[in-house]
């Protein structure tokens, strides 16, 4: 006896993700969620914009990682709000998980949630965690092919982000290799140039940010 | 490995209707795949025979329909099925394009063994 469903298979997911997101509307918190391989910069990405935004917007962070508290502690450090999950080797965050992550959190008081997935750049593609913006991190030591070995995580990128651009002058990197395959993966976002560890090439990146983020705060206000 | 936690949602769904008949055995989960979906049809299948053991999914096959990808290109209305790495409209030969088909994941159906069968 064949019985017919046709649903969704990550129903579950996207179900609690649509939760998430009208809670975070409701709260007017811009939520980002950053994607990359292990190493890119994420975490440095994450001081150098907490530091930046310092007295004017009020973050917090949720650190995905497989085992360790590590990058929460470096988190803490700048007396951010962060809540470590460790996924005991899953290689990529849920949206259940970050619902509970969020329990810990008075999302009233905030104006933008930092979510650090898992470093990978397949699994955490397929998994709705209620995020507005996917931030796409790539570094120079990893190569200009990316995009095109990885085209769905550089499709749904919000903004693809280049790091360490510091090292291009010791690295094979072919950057106009690299744009070209951008372009072609993702047209609207071509990809922006920072070193992560240096807040001054990071303007571009800022600029986008608070755009976002004041985007979403005047909502509610009027 | 994300496949693992796909196929927890599909199990999840096939036991529930399993319950609903009585917990009748499941003899075939029927999924249909699009292209584009970053899924190993190997390691899904590997992911449900390690998950089914003593559930009334066991030994039940795991069938993926395969849906290929279509994309329209948005500026000239061509559709065609995206080459790799990267998509580049055969019509006008922009990059880029809206899918129409092929990012399908979806629990097809379940079947269960009939009850008169249920001896065999």
């Amino acid at each position: 006896m064949e019985i017919p469903v046709v649903q969704k298979v990550l129903k579950l997911n996207d179900d609690i993700a649509l939760l998430l997101r009208e809670r975070f509307e409701q709260a007017g918190v811009v939520v980002f969620n950053f994607i990359s391989a292990p190493g890119s910069g994420k975490t440095s990405l994450l001081e150098t914009t907490i530091r930046h935004f310092r007295g004017r917007f009020a973050i917090a962070v949720i650190e995905g990682d497989p085992d360790s508290t590590l990058d929460a502690q470096r988190i803490a450090r700048h007396g951010c709000p962060v809540v470590q999950i460790q996924t005991s080797g899953g290689c990529h965050l849920e949206a259940n998980l970050v619902q509970r992550a969020i329990a810990q959190f008075d999302l009233d008081s905030l104006d933008a949630l930092f979510i650090e997935n898992v470093g990978n750049m397949v699994c955490p593609v397929e998994f709705d965690l209620g995020e507005h913006h996917r931030v796409v991190l790539v570094s120079t030591p990893e190569g200009s092919d990316k995009p095109a070995k990885y085209p769905k995580l550089f499709r749904t990128a919000g903004i693809i982000l280049l790091n360490k651009c510091d090292l291009l002058p010791y690295v094979p990197f072919d950057r106009a290799q690299f744009d070209t395959y951008v372009q072609s993966v993702n047209p609207e976002h071509p990809a922006v140039s920072i070193t992560a560890t240096r807040p001054e090439t990071c303007t571009a990146w800022f600029a986008w940010a608070e755009a976002k983020i004041t985007g979403r705060m005047a909502v509610p206000a009027r | 490995m994300h496949e693992l936690s796909l196929l927890r949602s599909v199990l999840h769904k096939a036991l529930e209707i399993s319950r609903e008949h009585g917990n009748a055995p499941i003899t075939q989960i029927t999924l249909q795949v699009g292209a584009l979906r970053l899924v190993d049809e190997d390691l899904f299948q590997f992911a449900f025979d390690a998950s089914t053991p003593d559930t009334p999914a066991a030994g039940a096959t795991l069938c993926c329909e395969k849906i290929l990808a279509r994309v329209l290109c948005t500026h000239c209305e061509s559709v065609f099925p995206p080459s790799e790495p990267v998509w580049q409209c055969p019509g006008c030969g922009r990059f880029g394009g809206r899918v129409l088909e092929g990012d399908e994941l979806i629990l097809k159906s379940v079947t269960l063994a009939d009850a008169s069968a249920g001896e065999e």
